[in-house]
Parts: structure tokens; sequence; C-alpha cells
């Protein structure tokens, strides 16, 4: 679909879903369990009031500042589709939670990817065939240069054999005069 | 005696000429936007048109809100 036309077929009317992206740090330095804890919890409020598209966790990273007083954090990715509404909500429970140190909710453009991803295919595509072509004209020139080969080698050998011809009939030419010279 | 005058080169933005997507999430690439003290560096400096550097803006002050790249350093 051309980038263009992205947002612009949906349907009017009705509870539109719109497309967010969450962002929370958990606190590194609590355990392990407590962090996956805390990860399952959103998680799982998010699959309960909107669709989950893609959920990463980056894992452990070290912080570009101090946050309460710590300087690593458990970094995890959720992209959903949901009411509008259900976000308020969300926020308020994030902020309530002491495991959670930062968090970030924004709405995706969903137009700005369309458009990234339409000209990252293109230019992937421009590179396939670019990538062809140097292939076919490598091919091609391999190809002349071994019939180029195969042409001299051919030509050196009717030489050789012209030159051994020419041999031949030159040593019973002499045999020829003589006689005629007797 | 005839002044030199001394034109910058233009600069071509290089989000027009790439055409990705200004992610905030990736802050080994808005690293390149910001000084070493963290601070954004205008529009003259980046060679960005006004529509991507406002973008950018958006982008870096995001990452500095999830602590992916800092506000500010004391080095």
């Amino acid at each position: 679909m051309h980038p263009a036309y992205v947002g612009r077929l949906k349907s009017k009317g009705g509870e539109t879903m719109k497309k967010y992206e969450l962002i929370f740090v958990t606190d590194a330095s609590l355990e392990n369990e407590v962090i996956d804890e805390a990860v399952a919890k959103f998680t799982d409020l998010i699959k309960t009031n909107a669709t989950i598209v893609e959920a990463t966790n980056w894992g452990k990273r070290k912080l570009a500042y101090e946050v309460n007083k710590k300087w690593d954090g458990f970094y995890t990715l959720i992209q959903f589709e949901g009411p509008a509404d259900f976000i308020k909500e969300l926020e308020r429970v994030l902020r309530i939670d002491e495991r959670v140190m930062k968090f970030l909710v924004i709405k995706v453009d969903e137009k700005k990817i369309a458009q990234a991803e339409f000209y990252a295919q293109k230019r992937r595509e421009r590179e396939a065939a670019r990538s062809a072509r140097f292939a076919a004209e490598r091919a091609a020139a391999n190809q002349e240069a071994t019939e180029r080969a195969a042409a001299a080698e051919k030509a050196a050998a009717e030489k050789a054999a012209a030159a051994e011809a020419e041999a031949k009939t030159e040593t019973p030419s002499e045999p020829v005069q003589e006689t005629v010279q007797d | 005696m005839k002044r030199e005058v001394r034109r910058p080169k233009k600069k071509v933005c290089s989000f027009c000429v790439d055409k990705t997507l200004i992610d905030y999430k990736d802050a080994n690439r808005l690293k390149r936007f910001v000084t070493e003290r963290g601070k954004i560096l205008p529009r003259r400096i980046t060679g960005c048109c006004a529509a991507h550097q406002r973008e950018l803006t958006v982008a870096i002050k995001r990452a500095r809100h999830i602590a992916l790249l800092p506000y500010t350093t004391n080095e």
C-alpha cells in the first residue's frame, strides 16, 4: 500500500482502536523474579484491555542518568492496539507501581512507519536489481574472457597445426626437387 | 582589498535522503545529533530540514525521558 493511503481507509464511526507503544523501565537491582512479575503484570493488564501486537524485552541496560540512585534498568517494549480510554488507566497503574522507574506511552505514527517501510522496500529492490545487474555483468565478462581464451587457444592450435603441416609439406618437397634436378 | 566571502557548503538533510524513520528507541543514531554534553545540535550543524529537525527534537526528548539519552553530563 502506498504510504499516502495509510489511515485514510479506516472505517468511520464506532470505537477506534489506535496503535500505541509502551516502553517502561523496571528497577534492575531487584531480583529477576520480581522483574518478571512486574513485566507479566503489565503484559496481562494490556492483554485484558487491548490486543498486543508485539512485546519485546530489551533486557538490562545502563541508564543514561541516575534514577532513584540507580544506574541500571530493565527495559520492556510493548506495542498494542486499544481504546483511548485505556491509556489513562494504564498510566495510572504504572505510576503507582514502585518497581517501575520510568515509563512512556506514545501513539504510534502508522503513516510514518508505513512510509519508511515503503521506501526501505524500494531501496531493497533497487539494491537487489543493482547487485543482479552487477552479477550479470560479471558473468558476461567471465564468459567473454573464457571465450577469448578458447579462441586464443584455438588460434594457437591452428597455428601449430599449420606450422606442422608446412613442415610436412616442405620435407617431401625437397626430394621431389632433387628428382627434377636429376 | 576584496573581502573573502565564506560560503558554507550546502547540506542536504540526511533523513530526506535516507527516508528512514526517526525513532526515539534508536539511541545510538540519535547520539549523532546531540553534543557531548547532551544538548541538541542546531539545524545549521545537523543540516536537517525543518520538518525533520522538529521530529528529531521530539525523538531526542522522548529518548531522554526514558533514560536512553542523558539530559546533561557533568564531565
